[in-house]
């Protein structure tokens, strides 16, 4: 099923190069582009058309980056090698990204025209440098070769002409009568270009309309502010403001907009360079067990229906603890709060608000209006508003709230009212509220048309499809939600021949321009007309400021607000579910995304599918095993699905994570996960109440890459309060010493020269898996797949071992911790290999010489760190060649039968020390950033040479929560780990 | 022809016992002969001091390969991991000598067992398989139950006629002389 | 004073060969095997192993194919099945080269119908040994790379490496066996000669016997020769043991790390090799008729060797887990008790069953003198001796330092091929040898019959040479 698997069958000609292999599969993917882009080397075999192409994509980038006199999108040819373009050496391409409802700003690593790899732009607010689990894994969507190629109508592959034809005669038609009948439904937008072509469609077609939906969206969020200031606004945290946090059922350093500026924030506020140090204190309210609760300090787990009535609870404290909330409270007042422990209550409200100002409330938009609303409430009260919080206009300002429009659609769809419908992205049919029954309206609609990067479920539904364009190989703007405006420019000409949302919108309107020239016009209408700023523009990738007006402290409206709040909660005694935006598959957008899916998620270590949280109670009640088959039934709706224990659920609850069980559209998911869409309804998309939950006949086998939850009292993830640090500052040294006496041979001298080393500072890692995927996509990782995995084969270099601690297995707290090879001085790998495959450079790092290594596996087995990985089949037989196109040219892909590992990055110390010595200086510190170092959006992760005493890692080695993993046998680690601080507040004790 | 004029190679005189053999080697021994041997199914033990040979000379062509053994593994374990291409392992030094131990003994123990294999067939002189013993057809006893003496013609104190007599006199179960054979 | 001189009751030796057994005989005995027709039972047995053969011909042809990926083998246990079976027959190839070497040595007489037997089977279980690390290998077409020969990369192997240790160790080993074989077999490849009928036989077993003549001009050479080896084999078998577990003693993990090791592991190897031979010797004599050599004392003083090394060997599983209690280190704690307890309890159990309690059977006379029972507590050892190398390699590995990457070994099908195989090719093997060659040493038990040594007084007797295979003295 899945391409990147080793296929059993396919090893047949396993004696080939992968060279060979490519060259004699070239012809099955079929895109001009594909092979024009493999490299110079391909170039005398290349015809006409795409010689041109190639040299678009190369004009296109080379004319952007700062090379002025050349006009973008002029063709010319490769023989006069554009400016820059070296084959071999990387350049770095300023983009922008959306997740979710914000923009994230890019830099996009291209080799002859070809991206490769993905970073956070540090010109760009919204990023810093830092990225995320998704936007690593964005770069594998670009590339897949799932994607559909050309125009079809029916599942039948129709020319653009054709498409054409149809479209004109088509809107033709709907000219006569003024566009009624036409429906747009798109994503929610950002992009001032395509709000301006909607406003030109719309003069064209005044009687039309545009609809936006997405699965997983804000709408509770701007309802919430609705209910507190009277009108819909993007919520602007500032965490690295907040000395204490209380997020209710809010994962904002996984799953929420805004995630990766969140991480960052939250980050700066854990750094600690001594015990003297500050930290900020995060209290989590929630149902099932994030990536962020799993963070906290003190955690409550709580069914999502009854976070409302504690907010409640929490503010009558406040205003008890003599922090009123005006004109509230009567609401607040009498909430049901049996069941939550007195501290919860008392202690936090006393926390806050001894915090005035410097405290934060935020709520997740799995939360009804009314829990936003009385946090804004809080907030406000507590001079928080302003300070750690701030509210901006949303981007798209008319836009209708996502599940209100996609129900006005179906509504309109179903009484026939649509003519056309052009489908702008998205999968309504997978991921709209069941209820809705949006499949089945597509039928009463004369033409529908899905423009989608993959034949999914919905074009499968639609009379016509068209190819939709990949974010990184078309033009296009964003602003980010405090109005930062950045332009989206392609890094390769379109790998299919696809088209984007702003080219379609264009053809609507009637309109000559495509792609740049759009978004060019867009610019002019900001202000940026002249060729040199929107050169600069294109070049940074963002403008310089925030456009967006920000408002702190605004009104509260009390009145408005208190009747929101006055509404029953929903919350019975029922068994309730709440849909889980999935941390590696978010909608299910990602689902064909290999990486992604053979990721272990970050709480439950699975791969390759998702399963029904239960709490060990709930478990228990039921007599349900991990793995056991349940039912899931809400109302008429029920689906059957694996069930998993999740410690740290709320009893009562049932977590669903979205986006898995997808059918069509792609080559990798089939199998993997459980659709629980069916389950979603238009009135309760959130939480849904009254479920039931049977077990059922079967079993599911789940892998996992990690079975084993506890450290069995080792000395592995050393963790201590802020209070024991403060008492015992080297309490790491304390828990895992070095070997104070030396061996008894000659050791080697590393005093001089580069010496590499890193440091992870377990306080900075919040368990993203970004640096998993960061290492896979740079060091060309093979996928492996869910039967490998469950034998215990996967190949990931870096891997993120997650532990519980503590006996109560409900309130579980969790330690991350990212291994990859600790590169020890003494290192027992090199001791035994045979051939001398592996040994030490006088650089410290432990190599492999994959052409030496003959795979007696010695070193995998001597390795204390279990790091080293073994291709136990040929997993990079077969490889589709767009994907080959990922590849990262400066990384050896790996054989059958040999060792691999984390090398630090090797490929990246050469290429700095070639710069250096070009410019004719030593490496500096800074010059070489490892791959997971660059991915983490914390930064926890520091890297250098450990010779230089002013280099950031050598300044880490010197905190005095460093220790060495297993130094007590010896081998002397290079990599040096900090320990964790959790900062519990004394009063919440009992 | 006859039997007489064909050359003699030597007296093949053959006995039922150990004890008989024996007796019959010390006499030889005394008679002085030089190019004679004694042919018995299995190592009779104080043969060698009833035919008076010296002791085997095996030993010390052991010693020597032993001592070849040894030395190459030490030359080509520091030449190689040492002189030629040292590389960092483990952190240890590259010609560090406790680790290269059990191939120094290793090698010194193959080649011993290569000089006492191959020496011993040296000093023997075989393969050999056109000995005059071999035209008697009694002989193929020897390996089974029977023993023999065999004095040779090259012998100088060899006579056909005194030779027999004296091996009559040690009163063998049976005496031959083998003659040189055209055909073979 | 002389052995054969003296009444043998009056020596304090129980005879070991029956009244009637004379040089003629046992010439006829053994030789007649290789001239007649194979009985039945001969055809069946060497069908079956045939039929085990080409099981590992289609398992390693589909290893090579499919890589690694083909066995169970994972991470953490990067070893399992295969280094199993490895260490397991190499176990079993010591006997042989003990029985002729140690034994020779110490000047048990009653070695002299075994040693020849023993040594065969210890050179095919080699041959079995060598296979397991050369397919366990990622890229086997590269395992030149562990020989020390130039090569495109300039590289030679890393004499650090416990791996490329044995690598030298065992084919030294097979080496010295081989040849101390051969020449054992020189004199009696002259009998099989002068007692064949046909030329084309003559030629066959001439050519190997290299014109032996008896000569003892050359039995002088031939003696010094086999004592020499002897004493090279000596510690030479002691050493391979040792050095194969080294591979794990010098290693880092919990369970492999542990000085008892080489001693353990040569017990092993002595107690595994006898119980293989004793399952072979009782099926050889079953099916020639050769109790008259092979007696009842031969396998009782094999027995109690067995129980000997036995309880050795049940001393060190005990030690080990009192070192690692009395350590205090916590990783080594765990892996003793997890080995107990853990996952894998079943193979332990099966382990300490087989090894320690059945051998015990052995103190009774009544256990000790039963063709059925020690038949079936020498395959209960064969399979003990099996389980202690995959609880050592497999339950040490599969939860090490960190629990995060602990993991489950389970065998596949080609797993139990190519382990089913290797007894393919050991049996077939050893059906050819008893088969064509004279499977018990004659020229060493003519030397032993009554009256096979000459019974005057001469200056030898007391310091008789060294090398006489068969000298029965009070002194053994």
């Amino acid at each position: 099923m899945n391409k990147e698997k080793p296929s059993r069958s396919g090893s047949k000609i396993f004696w080939r190069s992968l060279e060979e292999k490519a060259q004699a599969t070239s012809t099955e993917v079929g895109s001009d582009v594909v092979k024009a882009t493999i490299g110079l080397g391909e170039l005398n075999r290349l015809n006409r058309r795409n010689f041109l192409t190639l040299s678009g994509a190369i004009g296109t980038l080379a004319g952007i980056e700062g090379c002025i006199r050349r006009p973008a999108e002029k063709i010319l040819p490769y023989s006069q090698t554009p400016a820059d373009v070296n084959p071999g050496e990387a350049l770095h391409y300023a983009t922008v990204l959306r997740r979710r409802e914000e923009s994230v700003g890019i830099l996009a690593t291209c080799y002859e025209g070809r991206p490769t790899k993905l970073e956070g732009n540090p010109d760009h607010p919204t990023s810093q440098g830092g990225t995320d689990l998704l936007l690593q894994a964005e770069i594998l969507e670009l590339y897949d070769p799932d994607r559909a190629r050309t125009p079809s109508k029916g599942g039948i592959e129709k020319s653009y002409a054709a498409f054409d034809a149809m479209l004109d005669d088509e809107l033709g038609r709907l000219l006569g009568k003024r566009g009624a009948g036409l429906r747009i439904l798109s994503q929610p937008t950002n992009s001032p270009s395509f709000m301006r072509l909607r406003q030109r469609v719309m003069q064209r077609f005044p009687e039309a309309r545009f609809h936006n939906y997405a699965p997983v969206n804000d709408d509770n969020v701007r309802a919430g502010t609705s209910a507190a200031f009277g009108r819909p606004l993007e919520v602007l945290p500032r965490f690295d403001q907040a000395k204490v946090v209380l997020a209710l059922d809010s994962d904002f350093l996984m799953t929420e907009t805004g995630a990766v500026q969140a991480a960052r924030q939250f980050g700066a506020k854990r750094h600690l360079d001594s015990a003297a140090g500050e930290m900020n204190r995060l209290y989590a309210v929630e149902p099932s067990l994030s990536v962020t609760g799993s963070n906290a300090d003190h955690r409550l787990r709580l069914k999502a229906s009854a976070i409302g009535e504690y907010l409640k609870g929490l503010a009558a404290e406040l205003a008890a603890a003599g922090v009123p909330i005006p004109g509230l409270d009567a609401a607040v007042r009498g909430a049901k709060v049996e069941g939550i422990p007195e501290t919860w209550l008392k202690a936090v409200a006393k926390e806050l608000a001894s915090h005035r100002g410097e405290s934060l409330v935020v709520v997740g938009s799995r939360q009804p209006a009314a829990v936003h609303g009385l946090a804004h409430a809080i907030n406000r009260a507590l001079g928080n508003s302003g300070r750690t919080v701030s509210y901006t206009a949303p981007a798209d300002a008319g836009a209708r709230p996502s599940l209100e429009d996609i129900k006005a659609l179906t509504a309109d769809m179903v009484a026939g009212k649509v003519d056309t419908l052009i489908i702008l992205g998205g999968n309504p049919v997978y991921d709209a509220p069941a209820d809705l029954g949006f499949g089945e309206a597509l039928n009463k609609v004369n033409i529908s048309l899905a423009v989608t990067s993959h034949r999914n479920e919905t074009a499968d539904r639609t009379d016509w499809h068209l190819p939709r364009a990949h974010e990184l190989e078309s033009w296009g703007d964003q602003l980010s939600r405090a109005g930062r405006y950045a332009i989206q420019q392609p890094l390769i000409a379109a790998l299919f021949d696809s088209r984007s949302d702003l080219d379609v919108l264009a053809a609507l309107a009637a309109s000559e321009q495509r792609g740049q020239a759009l978004v060019r016009e867009t610019a002019g209408e900001r202000g940026i007309a002249e060729e040199l700023a929107w050169q600069h523009l294109v070049q940074k990738g963002a403008d310089e400021r925030d456009a967006a007006q920000i408002f702190g402290g605004l009104p509260i409206q009390a009145g408005s607000l208190a009747q929101v709040l006055s509404a029953p909660a929903g919350g019975g005694e029922g068994l309730e579910a709440v849909f889980l935006t999935d941390n590696k598959l978010f909608d299910g957008r990602y689902t064909n995304n290999t990486w992604l899916l053979e990721l272990p998620d970050p709480m439950t270590r699975i791969t390759w599918d998702n399963a029904a949280l239960l709490s060990p109670a709930g478990a228990k009640g039921l007599g349900v095993n991990n793995g056991d088959m349940v039912r899931v039934s809400a109302g008429d709706a029920s689906v059957e699905m694996a069930a998993w224990i999740q410690p740290g659920m709320a009893d009562g609850t049932v977590g669903l994570p979205l986006g898995w069980g997808r059918r069509k559209g792609g080559s990798n998911f089939h199998g993997a996960g459980f659709d629980v869409y069916p389950l979603r309804k238009s009135d309760a998309a959130d939480i849904v109440q009254n479920v039931t939950v049977e077990k059922i006949r079967g079993s599911y086998s789940l892998s996992q890459t990690q079975d084993h939850d506890s450290m069995e009292g080792r000395p592995l993830a050393v963790d201590a309060t802020l209070q024991e640090y403060r008492e015992t500052p080297n309490f790491g040294q304390f828990a895992s010493p070095d070997m104070s006496a030396g061996p008894l041979w000659q050791t080697q001298d590393y005093s001089q020269g580069q010496q590499w080393g890193m440091v992870i500072d377990l306080n900075g890692c919040i368990g993203c898996s970004a640096c998993a995927v960061a290492c896979q996509a740079e060091n060309n990782v093979p996928v492996v797949g869910k039967e490998q995995v469950a034998k215990g084969r996967e190949m990931h270099w870096l891997r993120l071992d997650r532990y519980y601690v503590g006996e109560d297995e409900n309130e579980p707290e969790v330690a991350y911790q990212p291994i990859g090879c600790q590169h020890c001085e003494e290192a027992p790998c090199e001791n035994v290999c045979p051939v001398n495959a592996t040994s030490h450079s006088p650089e410290g790092l432990n190599d492999i010489a994959y052409n030496r290594c003959i795979g007696t596996r010695y070193c995998m087995n001597n390795c204390p760190y279990k790091v080293r990985r073994f291709n136990f089949l040929n997993f990079n037989l077969d490889i589709p060649e767009t994907r080959q196109m990922q590849h990262n040219p400066s990384v050896t892909v790996r054989f059958r039968g040999v060792i691999e590992k984390c090398s630090y990055c090797v490929q990246r110390i050469q290429g700095a020390r070639i710069v250096a010595s070009r410019e004719g200086r030593e490496i500096a510190d800074g010059d070489v950033v490892a791959a997971c170092q660059q991915a983490c959006p914390t930064g926890a992760i520091a890297f250098g040479n450990i010779n230089d005493p002013n280099s950031a890692v050598s300044a880490k080695r010197e905190v005095d929560r460093n220790y060495g993993l297993l130094s007590d046998v010896g081998t002397r680690p290079r990599t040096r780990f900090l320990g964790k601080i959790r900062n519990p507040n004394p009063e919440m004790k009992g | 022809m006859s039997e007489q004029s064909k050359r003699p190679l030597l007296y093949l005189a053959e006995f039922e016992t150990a004890d008989q053999i024996m007796a019959a080697a010390e006499k030889c021994r005394d008679e002085g002969f030089e190019h004679w041997d004694v042919h018995t199914p299995y190592p009779v033990h104080g043969m060698d001091q009833a035919m008076g040979l010296p002791d085997s000379r095996l030993g010390w062509i052991v010693l020597a390969c032993g001592l070849t053994g040894l030395s190459l593994a030490v030359l080509m374990m520091q030449w190689m991991n040492g002189f030629d291409y040292p590389l960092i392992i483990g952190g240890k030094p590259a010609d560090a000598y406790p680790s290269m131990v059990p191939i120094m003994f290793e090698l010194t123990v193959l080649l011993s067992a290569f000089g006492a294999t191959f020496g011993m067939l040296g000093l023997n002189k075989i393969p050999r398989h056109h000995h005059p013993v071999f035209y008697s057809d009694r002989f193929e006893a020897c390996s089974n139950d029977r023993y023999y003496v065999s004095v040779e013609a090259e012998d100088r104190k060899f006579d056909i006629e005194k030779t027999k007599a004296f091996l009559e006199g040690l009163s063998p179960s049976h005496l031959e002389l083998v003659t040189e054979q055209e055909e073979s | 004073m002389s052995a054969a001189s003296t009444p043998i009751a009056a020596i304090g030796e129980t005879r070991l060969l029956p009244e009637h057994v004379d040089n003629a005989l046992i010439s006829e005995q053994v030789s007649r095997v290789t001239e007649t027709e194979a009985p039945l039972g001969w055809w069946i047995y060497f069908g079956i192993s045939l039929m085990g053969l080409g099981v590992l011909g289609v398992s390693v042809s589909y290893l090579f194919w499919e890589g690694i990926g083909a066995w169970g083998n994972n991470s953490p246990a990067g070893w399992a099945w295969d280094i199993t079976n490895f260490v397991w027959w190499i176990g079993i190839g010591h006997a042989g080269t003990l029985i002729s070497a140690i034994l020779f040595l110490f000047r048990q007489r009653w070695r002299t119908s075994v040693n020849r037997f023993a040594e065969a089977m210890t050179i095919f279980a080699v041959i079995c040994a060598l296979l397991f690390p050369s397919i366990h290998v990622g890229r086997p077409w590269h395992i030149y790379y562990t020989l020390p020969l130039p090569n495109q990369m300039w590289m030679w192997p890393n004499f650090k490496s416990p791996l490329l240790w044995d690598v030298f160790a065992v084919s030294t080993y097979f080496t010295v066996s081989l040849l101390f074989w051969y020449v054992g077999l020189i004199p009696d490849l002259a009998t099989v000669r002068d007692r064949a009928k046909s030329l084309t036989r003559k030629r066959a077993y001439g050519a190997f016997a290299l014109g032996w003549r008896g000569s003892n001009r050359h039995w002088r050479n031939y003696e010094r020769a086999y004592l020499i080896l002897a004493a090279l084999s000596t510690p030479l078998v002691l050493s391979v043991h040792s050095v194969v577990s080294f591979d794990f003693a010098t290693s880092v993990m919990p369970g492999w790390h542990t000085t008892i090791f080489p001693p353990y592991f040569v017990a092993g190897a002595v107690f595994s090799g006898f119980a293989m031979v004793m399952t072979l010797m009782i099926i050889a004599r079953q099916v020639y008729d050769l109790k008259d050599l092979m007696t009842m004392k031969h396998l009782e003083n094999m027995n109690k060797i067995m129980l000997v090394t036995g309880s050795l060997v049940g001393y060190a599983y005990s030690m080990e887990f009192f070192i690692a209690w009395y350590s205090g280190n916590e990783y080594e704690r765990y892996v003793f008790i997890n080995r107990a307890t853990g996952p894998y309890w079943w193979a332990y159990w099966w382990m300490v069953t087989c090894n320690v309690i059945s051998p015990q059977l052995f103190w009774f006379k009544r256990c000790r003198t039963s063709i059925p029972i020690m038949f079936a507590i020498s395959i209960l050892i064969n399979i003990g001796m099996w389980f202690e190398r995959f609880v050592i390699i497999v339950t040490s590995l599969h939860r090490d330092y960190l629990p995060s990457s602990w993991g489950y070994f389970s065998p596949t099908i080609v797993d139990i091929g190519c382990f089913v195989g290797s007894l393919g090719l050991f049996f077939t093997a050893f059906a050819l040898f008893i088969r064509w060659l004279p499977q018990i040493a004659m020229f060493e038990v003519k030397a032993i019959v009554p009256g096979s040594q000459p019974s005057h007084h001469g200056p030898s007797h007391h310091e008789a040479p060294a090398g006489a295979p068969a000298l029965a003295t009070k002194e053994a």
